[in-house]
């Protein structure tokens, strides 16, 4: 089948020779810590014997000219962008047309610690459903990497998610063509997604999201008074994140205090994420290693981790933490909501409280609130069959 | 109870090696730019001086230079309870020296004391009289330098315990006075509060310059609720570091262990925004320290192995149930405050109106220079400060 020609470079991927060598002779290289007693179930964060596995599969056993091959059977493209501030932008994207007469165009962004490749497992069952027996819509299926992730190039100076989507924006319209188009995301694309929906309205006409990360203005006469369900699940949101927000809290004030260890470790960088793969992936948690491996097969944790080492990007990625509060762009103004139709599935992530619908009403044009029985924060790589049939009902819903 | 050993430091060479090779063999990347004009180190630590640092760090740095004067005083290891505990051992001039006990933090470690050790157990080298000499024992924290690695997370309550029954069972001191900043601050707050004379301990006498100890008092006037606001804006901007090793200290130490310049960079961090670094014509980090300075007190985590074990003491002060004072408790002893004027804000010493309701303070000074890492930064300051108040205690 012939393409047409769109305004951009098509992209492969190729690591050199010589990173891939570089990145084992780190590995041989590696010095582990100790752990303290008691870490079996995490605890302290990402446990010693996991990472001593993940260690020695990534340095003998991991193929990443097979895993690379695989993410180039996707077409790819890089396409130059300028975003308002006059900065320029490379974005790399994959970019599959569905099939039939009218697909849908549909944007999905990934977050962090994630890549492109978390939506890889959905891209052909949403662009192909005829494939997998399903005869909802087909969708032509565009897969940003976020500014500073993986192959979309780094900003001299970090941008946040309303800068993000804007440039969203001119890729749907100005590069592919399309005067409307429906987006799907979770975590850090979510808040892209949000952005993309408060700022271009007339262009979007459904979203479809896994996280929701705008915050109502309470004081405004429009919002009723907390629930009682709100209030205790924001406690309980507190509690939790009081134990997890270590992280972010880095990330989002001094991500150059870590830049330096996990740009020079690869056994760093691993145990940084895996933590989050862990924990907010749908695991079984019983065993230290067994319910991760079942859940992130080595060569899935290894494929993200190998983009962000190859490409060099975690500081880049975590300076969203930084970049995004400081834009201010997550809390609406008084009165202000997305007016565009919106679904939220909710992924359970066993140890998070599930989000009373009246609150994902509070900020959102809410047609649709479903909360799953299987999946996590990675739902697109940890559920894929059931994911893309969720997104696919969601859209046939909402259009 | 074990009769503690003679101790030298002598770090293998092939460690130092494996160390340098990865210094010198760092890929440098980018970081956001900067505007003219502006703070480097606003995202964390800048990269202009990291360079700058590790080049002298391969070229120049002499870490068996560095080993000489950690090994100009005497030291011993000793092991109480199953904690092997490192700790310098200096007696001090005079018919009657005061033993006194001086406590390190995160990131520091015993280094920052070696300036003031002949300053406060010597005095008449110093123009001063020898009847004033302090009897000093300056251990590394568990799980810190040459101390130890426990298995599992530590605090400060914990690390009172420990430091009370070396002081008085192994050493012999029935009463001693307790001098700490940053985690040394808690920890002697906890001598203190849980061990002090009155309590049936040994500790007659603690001076702190850090806010470690915490009352639940309230701010009330307009100057404590001003501190208090800063304190907590201060918090946001810097505490994360601290949330991280309270809760996953294992999620970071992977890089830190690993990464040589990683550590350097997140250690170096913290004595560049929480030092006086002041100068006169712009702020920089070397106008508080020298390279040899940042590097020794660096090398000693990486040479020993132990950043992963000292961010635990975070985790472990979280398990003991936090270090603050019981609602309405004072703490009787007497203390002496020495108020830095650019320390960290988050941890800096509140207007005294507020500490005196709950210390029986005995001395209060606010020097016009010096920060976090007060032995290191203004020696003379720190020791001037510490004698003239064991003077107080003594009467």
């Amino acid at each position: 089948m012939t393409r047409p020609v769109i305004p951009a470079d098509p992209f492969k991927i190729h690591v050199p020779d010589h990173e891939i060598a570089d990145l084992k002779h780190r590995l041989e290289q590696t010095r582990l810590p100790n752990e303290p007693d008691g870490n079996e179930h995490w605890d302290y964060g990402t446990s010693l014997s996991y990472m001593e596995r993940l260690i020695s599969y990534w340095r003998d056993d991991f193929d990443w000219r097979k895993q690379e091959a695989w993410l180039n059977s996707f077409p790819q493209y890089k396409v130059s962008l300028t975003d308002d501030a006059d900065q320029d932008h490379e974005v790399h994207f994959v970019y599959e047309r569905g099939s039939g007469q009218n697909p849908i165009p549909l944007i999905m962004t990934h977050g962090w610690p994630s890549t492109f490749r978390e939506f890889l497992d959905v891209v052909d069952r949403l662009a192909h459903p005829e494939n997998y027996g399903r005869s909802g819509p087909a969708f032509d299926v565009i897969v940003p990497s976020l500014i500073g992730y993986g192959f979309s190039s780094l900003p001299r100076q970090p941008i946040g998610p309303a800068v993000m989507a804007d440039l969203w924006h001119q890729l749907m319209t100005d590069v592919l063509g399309y005067d409307t188009y429906c987006a799907q995301a979770g975590d850090w694309g979510s808040f892209v997604t949000s952005r993309l929906a408060l700022q271009h309205a007339d262009a979007v006409r459904a979203i479809h999201l896994t996280m929701l990360p705008l915050r109502p203005n309470l004081r405004h006469e429009s919002q009723p008074p907390i629930t009682e369900e709100e209030s205790t699940w924001i406690k309980e949101m507190r509690t939790w994140w009081a134990g997890e927000e270590g992280y972010r809290s880095i990330q989002s004030t001094k991500p150059m205090a870590l830049a330096y260890a996990v740009m020079d470790s690869p056994a760093g960088l691993a145990g940084w994420l895996a933590d989050k793969y862990y924990r907010l992936g749908d695991t079984d948690k019983s065993h230290t290693w067994e319910g991760m491996e079942a859940r992130f097969p080595m060569d899935t944790i290894l494929t993200q981790l190998s983009i962000y080492w190859f490409t060099g990007t975690i500081n880049s990625a975590n300076t969203l933490y930084k970049a995004g509060p400081a834009e201010g762009s997550a809390l609406l103004k008084p009165g202000q909501q997305v007016t565009v139709p919106t679904a939220y599935s909710e992924y359970p992530m066993d140890t998070l409280p599930i989000t009373p619908k009246s609150w994902a009403e509070r900020s959102y044009n809410l047609k649709q609130f479903k909360v799953m029985d299987k999946g996590g924060h990675f739902a697109a790589m940890e559920e894929s069959e059931l994911f893309a049939d969720d997104v696919r009902d969601a859209f046939s819903v909402l259009i | 109870m074990s009769t503690p050993t003679p101790f030298q430091v002598a770090i293998e060479q092939s460690t130092i090696n494996a160390i340098l090779a990865k210094v010198k063999a760092y890929e440098w990347h980018e970081m956001p730019e900067i505007d003219p004009g502006a703070d480097r180190w606003a995202y964390g630590a800048d990269m202009e001086y990291m360079k700058e640092l590790c080049a002298y760090w391969v070229d120049a740095f002499n870490w068996r230079a560095a080993e000489a004067k950690l090994n100009a005083f005497p030291q011993f290891k000793t092991t109480i309870e199953t904690q092997e505990i490192h700790f310098y051992h200096v007696k001090g001039s005079g018919n009657a020296p005061q033993p006194v006990i001086l406590t390190h933090g995160w990131p520091g470690s015993v280094f920052e004391f070696l300036d003031v050790i002949d300053l406060l157990a010597h005095p008449e080298n110093h123009g001063g009289d020898a009847e004033d000499g302090l009897t000093l024992v300056i251990p590394s924290l568990p799980g810190y330098g040459f101390s130890g690695k426990p298995k599992k997370p530590l605090g400060p309550k914990r690390t009172a315990e420990l430091w009370d029954k070396l002081m008085r069972e192994t050493l012999g001191y029935d009463t001693y006075i307790a001098q700490g900043g940053d985690w040394g601050s808690v920890v002697s707050g906890s001598l203190a509060y849980n061990h002090g004379i009155n309590k049936g301990g040994g500790c007659k006498a603690v001076h702190l310059n850090m806010w470690g100890i915490r009352p639940d008092t309230a701010p009330e006037t307009d100057e404590e609720k001003a501190w208090a606001a800063a304190a907590a804006f201060d918090f946001e901007m810097e505490g994360a570091y601290l949330r991280l090793q309270m809760t996953k200290p294992q999620s970071l130490s992977y890089a830190m262990m690993d990464s040589p310049v990683g550590a350097a960079a997140w250690i170096t961090e913290k004595f560049n925004g929480w030092s006086d670094t002041r100068g006169p014509s712009e702020s920089h980090i070397e106008n508080a320290y020298t390279k040899d300075q940042l590097l020794t007190n660096i090398m000693i985590y990486l040479a020993t192995g132990t950043f992963n074990t000292a961010t635990w003491f975070y985790r472990g002060m979280m398990e003991e149930g936090g270090s603050n004072m019981a609602p309405g408790d004072t703490l009787e002893i007497p203390t002496g405050f020495m108020r830095m004027p650019e320390e960290g804000k988050f941890i800096s010493i509140p207007p005294r109106s507020m500490a005196e309701k709950a210390f029986n303070i005995i001395r209060w000074t606010e020097p016009s220079e010096g920060g976090h890492f007060a032995a290191l930064e203004t020696g003379s300051v720190f020791a001037d400060d510490v004698r003239a108040f064991a003077k107080q205690v003594k009467g």
